[in-house]
This record gives C-alpha cells, structure tokens and sequence, in this order.
C-alpha cells in the first residue's frame, strides 16, 4: 500500500504541480477577485485542445502554450463581457461559458473527444533543448517545477504592481475602485482575463505530459482548484506572511497526495470524482474555514 | 458650481414600500462653498449625496457640474473629481490591506493604472507623517489590515486617504460619527484644513450641530427630503446653538416624534 504510493509519488507530484497552475488561476477569480467563476471547466480543456492541435500541426511547445493561454484569455474576456456588460450574475455568466466552450472545444479538435500526439513530437517535456538537458525521469518534475515557480514570482509580482492593487481592491471593496475613479466592471474583466489564461495554460500543460487530450478533462476542474486553494489558506491560516500563491500551489499539491493515498488504498479511478467530492466537503466542513463576511 | 435642478426621487415605486423622497429638489452649491448639512434621521441626507456623486440616478431633474449635465455620467468618472467619506467607515478602505498599501492605492488615483510597483518605499515616512496627525497611532500599525481596525481608526484612515487623492469636490458622510469626541474635534479641524488648503468645495452631512454652527460658509437642515433652513454669510454666522436647536425640535415635534 505504502510501497504503491511511493512508487508513484514522482508523478504524483508533477501532476499536483501542473495542477498548481490551475490553482493560481483560481486563487485569482475567487479569492482575490471573490468571483465563483465556473468558466474554469471549459477553459481548461480548452488549453488543451489549443495546445495538442497546435503540436499536431507542427507549432513548436511553447507557441503552443502561448495559444493555449491567449484562447484561454479570451474565454475569460467572454465571461467578463457577459458579467459585466450584459448584467448577468457571475455563477450564470460562468456556466453559460462553461457550457459553450464543451462544443468550441470540440470544433478546435475538428469533433474529435480524443486526440493523442504522434510518437517522437516535441512537447515542454520531450525533445526539446531543455528537457534533452536533463536527465530522462526527472524532466517533468524539473520543468513542471520551474514553470510553477516562474508563474508564481511573475503573479505575486504583478499583485504588487498598482494594477494588482486594483485588481486586489475590485474584489474586496468596489466602493473604493470606484473612489480611484476607476470601472469597477473594467477590473473584474482583467482579472477573469488573467485567470482563465492561467486555467487554459494549466490544461496546456497537462495535456503535453500526457500527450494527449480528453474532450472531459475539464469536469470537475473547477472544484479541484477550489479545494487546493482552500486546502492551501487552511493550511497557512495561522501564518500570515505566506503568499496566497504559495498557499494555492502548497495546497494543489497536497490535493493531489490525498488523491493518490486515495487510490493506493485500493479506490478505483472510477471512484475519484467520489474522493473529490468527499475531501472537499471534508474541508469545507471540519476545515473550520468558513469564507469571512465581507462589509458593505 | 454644483447644481442640482428639480430632482425627484422615489424609492421602491409601485409597491407598498413606496416612498417618494425628493419632490423637485432644488440645490446650488457655489465654488468653493463649504456647506454643512444637517437634519433628523431618514431625511434624505445620504441620498442627496448618492445623487450627486452618481451612486443612484434621480427619477427625473438634472445635475449639472459647471455647467456640465452630469446626470447621466457614470459614478467613477464623476470620482474624478471627488472625494468621497461614506457614513459607513468599511467602505473607504480595502480589508485585506494594510495600512500602507490603502495610503499607496489611493495615490494612485491620478496616477496610470500600469505595471510600477505601487508602494513607494520613499512615500512612507510621508504616510507616517500624515497618520500621525490623526492622532490615533496608526503610523505604527502601517502593516496592519484595514479590517482589523476599529471604525473610528478606519475612518481616520479614509481620511487621510482621501487626502492623498486631489479632487474639487470633498464629499463627507458623517465622518466623525464613529470617533471620539477627541478624535472627532481633531478630524474636523483637519477637514477644515484641507479644505481651505486645496481650495475645494465641501458638503458636509453631520449630526453634531456644533460641527454645523462652527465649520462651514453655509448651513441647510433637511427635513423629509425637503430643505428646511438655509443659511450663509452673516446670517449663517450670527446663527446661535439655541436657534439651530429650536428649530430642530420644531421638525421633528410637526412629524410627531
Ligand atoms: N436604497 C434604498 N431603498 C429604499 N429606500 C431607501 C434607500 N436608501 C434610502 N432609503 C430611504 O430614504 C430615506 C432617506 O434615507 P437616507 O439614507 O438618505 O437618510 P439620511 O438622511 O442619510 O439618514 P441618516 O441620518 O440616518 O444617515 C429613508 O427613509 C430610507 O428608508
Ligand atoms: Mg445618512
């Protein structure tokens, strides 16, 4: 049992980092934007699709991932637009993305559910100067790991730009993004633009390490991100000087363990939508982490 | 000049909480003007000041801004030039900031909204400096969260961070309404201050009638959404605490309370 879960820690961790990524795009819409922003199931299978059919047409990894994260910005602008512009409250303006995003994802397959990469194509992970750099079963973890780190610094850095700070105070107090004489709507669109872009890169990036892409990858996407982010703030809640990026990455990771220790104690792949749901209550219930009251 | 023209105003219309506040409201406010409002609870104090400041648009009427119609102008653009205290002292600062990064956001408000780092280490001492005249200490709490104040201190802190956005217009809901009585005659004597240094135009809500009598070029009481008393210059200044207070009393008795 142990010995299993030993066993497939390595890619237990690099799934818990390439999971990370979505995470960060989460923290953003919901706990700094306090936005509950169900796009994310539609946005990160459509960074994998982006990405695999960019690969297959011959597009190198990163201008692939560079598709995946502009296709996920747009989505995210769609979101806002609709939020924002058209008044539709942020749950509905989420699904109705969510929803339409399953078909455009599917037309940018061309209709296939399926889709895999031919054998010796290059991905952030394979056949590529970096990854030829470093030796064969660490290269996931390795790269996985520096681009967590590099996405990290660059958000925690952007957050303490002045735009970060509007896009901070959107989230916690409209009146005083108005005050700045700012468009609260305005900020709310940037901040579902930079979150969506990190979901699609997250599915970007899941799909060049396995190679492939699943037209259902994205179910259940959106709780996943939420209870790593909720993981990681219950975890560092006593300790305030912890990022809340540091928090989220912590927390996709830790997710991911209990996943694992999940299955090797004799669960089924079937069964993981079940373990999902039930950490996630478990968290949210015992996690004595009730979302404060905001004022006004 | 500030000009409101024949607003009306009613709230929840068609249903059994209908309430008409402004009947053809009528108010000019001259450059400069340091107007104090007062008047009983629920007489439409806030609701003027959402009006001109956009928060809610009237049902019909103009508002006009230097000759400008404003009335149909969204509330941020209008934030330009305005600064605004609200009643309640959650709303001026962000919770979870701290002290520190509230003073730095709020000058950014002239300032492109781009990718700079927006605390500027040079500004703190200033920041400090400014804090410090309120009084309460909080320059050495400049890493605290907004949230984690008291509604006196967090006022104070929208205060002086409103002092660090420039703007024509001060806007003041009962801002000293949550201070003690120490801290309130300081907080006024700022207000006073920066009003006369920026040469801006102030209304002013308060309930303290001393606050009414001493600061301010002109006094109104609003009563039910109408203006009961107006007064400027001389008059304004010759007005006794006896007076204002009778006819205070006067009001509220007509309405029966
Ligand atoms: N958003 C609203 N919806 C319905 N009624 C409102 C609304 N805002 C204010 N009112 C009503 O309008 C009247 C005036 O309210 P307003 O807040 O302007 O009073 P005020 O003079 O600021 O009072 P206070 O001194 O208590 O702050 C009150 O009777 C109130 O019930
Ligand atoms: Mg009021």
């Amino acid at each position: 049992m142990l010995s299993s879960f030993l066993a497939t820690l390595p890619s237990t961790l690099e799934q818990g980092l390439i999971y990370a990524i979505l995470a960060l795009g989460v923290m953003l819409t919901y706990s700094i934007l306090d936005f509950p922003d169900l796009t994310v199931d539609g946005s990160f299978p459509l960074g994998g699709a982006v990405s695999l059919t960019l690969l297959r047409a011959g597009a190198g990894p990163l201008p692939s991932l560079a598709g995946a994260l502009l296709a996920g910005a747009l989505a995210g602008l769609c979101t806002g637009l609709i939020h924002v512009k058209l008044g539709v409250r942020a749950l509905f303006s989420g699904i109705i993305m969510m929803t339409a995003l399953y078909s455009v994802n599917l037309r940018v397959t061309g209709g296939q559910a399926l889709l895999t990469l031919p054998r010796g194509s290059a991905t952030l992970f394979r056949a590529n100067p970096v990854a030829e750099a470093l030796p064969e079963g660490l290269r996931l973890l390795f790269i996985a790991c520096l681009l967590v780190l590099l996405l990290k610094c660059l958000l925690d850095a952007f957050l303490n730009t002045r735009a970060g700070f509007l896009l901070r105070a959107a989230g916690d107090n409209e009146s005083v993004v108005t005050g700045l004489a700012r468009d609260k709507g305005n900020v709310k669109i940037v901040g579902l633009v930079l979150a969506n872009a990190l979901v699609a890169l997250s599915g970007g990036v899941l799909c060049h390490a396995q190679r492939m892409f699943e037209v259902s990858m994205g179910t259940g996407a959106m709780v996943m991100g939420l209870a790593s982010v909720i993981i990681g703030t219950n975890l560092f809640r006593r300790l305030e000087f912890v990022k809340g990026t540091t928090a989220a990455i912590a927390g996709a990771i830790l997710y991911r363990l209990c996943v694992a220790a999940a299955i090797s104690l004799g669960l089924a792949p079937m069964d993981m939508k079940l373990v999902t749901a039930a950490l996630f209550l478990a968290i949210l219930a015992f996690g004595g982490l009730r979302k404060e009251k905001r004022h006004a | 000049m500030l000009e409101l023209r024949d607003i009306q105003k009613t709230y929840n219309p068609g249903t059994v909480r209908e309430l008409t506040l402004l009947k053809g409201f009528n108010l000019k406010v001259e450059k400069g003007e340091f107007l104090s409002i007062v008047g009983s609870n629920g007489s439409g104090k806030t609701s003027l000041l959402n009006l001109i400041c956009g928060s809610m648009a009237p049902d019909a009427g103009h508002i006009l801004l230097d000759g400008e119609d404003i009335t149909q102008k969204k509330e941020s653009l209008r934030c330009r030039r305005i600064a605004r205290i609200h009643q309640n002292p959650a709303m001026g600062s962000c919770s979870g900031m701290s002290i520190a990064e509230n003073m730095a956001l709020a000058e950014c408000k002239e300032k492109r909204m781009n990718l700079r780092p927006a605390v500027d280490r040079s500004r703190l001492p200033a920041y400090r400096g400014m804090l410090a005249e309120l009084g309460m200490g909080l320059e050495n709490m400049m890493n605290a969260r907004a949230g984690t104040l008291s509604g006196g201190q967090r006022q104070a802190l929208a205060m002086a961070m409103s002092r660090l956005s420039p703007a024509d217009f001060l806007i003041l809901d009962e801002h000293t309404a949550a201070l003690d009585p120490k801290a309130a005659d300081l907080i006024m004597e700022l207000t006073e201050r920066m009003v006369r240094e920026g040469g801006l135009t102030a209304i002013m809500v308060t309930h303290n009638l001393r606050y009414a009598l001493r600061y301010g070029s002109r006094l109104i009481m609003m009563h039910q959404g109408g203006i009961e008393m107006d007064l400027r210059g001389e008059e304004k200044r010759s007005l006794r605490m006896e007076t204002l207070l009778k006819k205070f009393n006067d009001i509220s008795i007509e309405c029966g309370n």
